[in-house]
């Protein structure tokens, strides 16, 4: 169950109570981002490779037809089956009429990203399936009945007692907060379902064009299993995964893991060509491949285009001052974060998500780190230019932004609204922030604060200091701007 | 359903009318040289044997055959090993290791490849083999020192289980095995043949030590679903 995106404001005050996903968030800043950074840095020059990283995307999409035809020319070739799902119903009917022609009872489900946008799991177990989450933190948040609230770890705002009472409840193994023992726990649980299963779904971090293959990349091995045990193994992915060639990925699978969780490469990355060949003792005997639009199409001519280039690799959440406040449930949908912003008005409209393209400062910090340079602040402006043109800013709101741009066409009155200003702010300024201002200014200051007018502008300190040091400097008038 | 002509109609016109503003650079073939992080000339079984313990797996540098077998059957011994299931490969069966295992208590069974048709009999058996093996014992098809990483292929004799299934994997590879970077890697994937979708198989398996998951307060635990012990044993003997 997802929260919805419209109660996003309540959400995020909420998240910001709540002293858990607080204690959870610390944790995720403080471990991913210095991983990632150092990580990065290691590479030599990580901006040639992200360079590298985004000109393949750019590809990839720009022929996005072709590429596609010629992944799924490859994968008929090998025996597998392609299915081409134009919505979440039809992706949602092309894989339960794979399970139903299975006889499926047991489904395993390796993490797919996918998978949680076309709400595949309650519609399976809607229809009598038994549908098992493999990833631990996915399958902890099944447990629990609740949603990922990270694209990498997505029990990120569970404790460690929250998670051991779960096992104990649920499986009825003896209670332990032993990482090891909780670990094996679960281990034994899903290893009995994933030799049962008949089906394995995943989803696939990259579809190769020239060669048919997809590529899972993982650490537990759940991705493993259930594209090597189950009878049938169903691949769902969004169209924009293909990469061109086999020769891409090592450029991605690099910029993908070391983005990610900060590793050289993952423990697993396995690249699946075909169903299992008839002399391999292992190995599904029936490969599909489900690709998925989903409005995807609709990105793709529109001037977000380049959100289609995003990896799903999470590095952007971590950054973010806003996802590092209230987490990934507040955001109400499958994506959270900074490409959460921008995927879900995509994805679902701008009328139940116009508040999201909006939580941000547009600081910029989720474009810097991420793998393929995805412009996400430009996105996120182009959004909220959307919703304004759409009338969803209040008349107060563009009646004082009319103002505000009107003087600031005058410097000579923009000057003295500053010194207006440093004269009002005083009965309200604390340390150089107003917390709280009177009507019409109190809409921004509900929910956020403001910097209060510094007591000497940026521009007078700049004078000054050039008359200070011009005598020095024969006159050169360095450090003028035009 | 849609079928794929009309899928790929939209995504055409999607092209279309987004195509003013965008336009990709044809990526050389080069793109694919990424930046390897391993000096010219650097001791590549080195460097692979620090990467791989990095991240939890054990590496034994043996001088020959001999050695190498003593090293398998010691860790079986030491792990109490009853079920070992291996791969069919040249260099397992040189290692003649099987009798020296069996006399150790643990019972050896080999994936050895067969007919299309023995294939179908046997996967039940493999299979069940598997799920109770105390120990997979694999060769590599390469190893990739810049990230610690073993290349296995799935093929006759070969199967993806005996890296997976069981919580330990021990696998044996020569020093001539290594090479300097996943492209490498991939490389010698190309170079065994005209057809490269061929030479991939229906499964190239890339292993890099132990399975491993941060999913509980992102503290890092081994063995999840994966073997939680990864033993690389590397032959140094050239040519053997």
């Amino acid at each position: 169950m997802h929260l919805g995106t419209e109660g996003f404001q309540d959400h995020a005050r909420q998240a910001l109570k709540d002293e858990p996903l607080q204690n959870a968030l610390h944790l995720l800043t403080a471990e991913f981002v210095p991983r990632r950074v150092a990580a990065m840095q290691a590479l030599g020059d990580p901006e040639a490779l992200r360079t590298q990283a985004r000109a393949v995307k750019e590809q990839a999409i720009a022929q996005l037809d072709t590429y596609l035809e010629q992944f799924a020319d490859n994968l008929d070739k090998l025996g597998a089956h392609v299915h081409w799902a134009h919505d979440d119903a039809e992706a949602r009917d092309i894989i339960t009429s794979i399970a139903q022609q299975a006889g499926a009872k047991v489904i395993v489900k390796g993490k797919s990203m996918a998978a949680e946008e076309i709400h595949l799991n309650p519609h399976l177990e809607e229809l009598g399936y038994e549908v098992l989450e493999t990833d631990l933190g996915e399958y902890i948040i099944q447990l629990a009945e609740e949603t990922p609230s990270h694209i990498i770890a997505p029990a990120i705002h569970k404790t460690r007692q929250q998670i051991a009472a779960l096992l104990h409840d649920k499986l009825g193994d003896p209670y332990t907060e032993e990482l090891t023992d909780m670990t094996q726990i679960a281990r034994r649980a899903l290893r009995q379902q994933f030799l049962r299963a008949d089906v394995g779904i995943t989803g696939v971090n990259f579809a190769i064009a020239d060669t048919g293959s997809i590529v899972l990349v993982t650490n537990e091995g759940n991705g493993r299993l259930s594209s090597t045990l189950p009878r049938v193994h169903v691949a769902l992915m969004g169209m924009e995964k293909i990469v061109p060639r086999l020769d891409d990925l090592p450029v991605m699978l690099k910029v993908l893991t070391n983005s990610a969780t900060g590793q050289k490469i993952s423990s697993y990355v396995t690249m699946i060509t075909g169903p299992r060949r008839a002399h391999d003792l292992d190995g599904p005997e029936e490969l599909h491949v489900v690709v998925m639009d989903n409005g995807r199409s609709n990105i793709l001519a529109s001037e977000n285009r380049e959100a289609l280039y995003c990896l799903r690799c999470g590095a952007c959440l971590n950054v973010c001052p806003i996802y590092q406040n209230i987490g990934g449930h507040a955001y109400g949908w499958v994506y959270p974060g900074p490409i959460g912003a921008v995927l879900t008005p995509l994805f679902t409209g701008l009328d139940t998500a116009k508040h999201l393209p909006r939580a941000s400062t547009l600081c910029g910090a989720c474009r810097e780190a991420c793998p393929v340079k995805i412009n996400i602040p430009h996105m996120l402006l182009n959004l909220r230019r959307q919703s304004v043109s759409r009338g969803d800013a209040s008349a107060g709101e563009g009646r004082l932004f009319s103002l505000w741009a009107w003087v600031m066409r005058h410097p000579g009155l923009y000057r003295l609204g500053l010194k207006l200003a440093r004269l009002g702010q005083t009965p309200f300024a604390r340390r150089g922030w107003l917390g709280k201002l009177p009507p019409p200014f109190h809409s921004w200051t509900q929910s956020r604060d403001f910097k209060a007018v510094a007591p000497q502008s940026f521009r007078d300190r700049w004078q000054a200091t050039l008359q200070y040091e011009q005598p020095s400097r024969n006159g050169a008038g360095g450090g003028r701007h035009e | 359903m849609s079928n794929q002509e009309a899928f790929l109609a939209r995504v055409r016109q999607a092209l279309q009318t987004g195509g003013q503003s965008h336009h990709a650079e044809a990526v050389s073939a080069e793109n694919g040289e990424v930046v390897s992080l391993v000096a010219e000339g650097e001791d590549l079984a080195a460097r692979l044997q620090r990467e791989l313990e990095g991240v939890g797996g054990s590496v034994a540098r043996v001088k020959h055959v001999a050695e190498a077998a003593q090293y398998v059957t010691r860790l079986a011994k030491e792990k109490g090993a009853e079920v070992v299931v291996r791969w069919q490969s040249d260099l397992l069966d040189t290692l003649e290791i099987d009798d020296a295992l069996q006399a150790g208590g643990a019972k050896v069974h080999t994936a050895s490849p067969t007919s299309a048709a023995e294939a179908d009999n046997r996967r039940q058996e493999m299979r069940d083999l598997l799920a109770r093996a105390d120990l997979g014992l694999s060769g590599v098809d390469a190893v990739i020192a810049e990230t610690g990483t073993l290349m296995l292929t799935a093929q006759p004799g070969q199967m993806r289980g005996v890296s997976l299934l069981p919580p330990v994997h021990v696998a044996v590879a020569r020093t001539d095995q290594v090479v300097a970077t996943f492209a490498d890697a991939l490389r010698t994937v190309r170079q065994a043949g005209e057809d490269v979708q061929q030479n991939l198989t229906s499964c190239i398996s890339f292993v890099t030590g132990p399975s491993r998951t941060g999913d509980i307060e992102l503290k890092l635990t081994v063995g999840v679903h994966g073997p939680g012990e990864l033993h690389l044993v590397l032959l140094d003997e050239p040519g053997a």
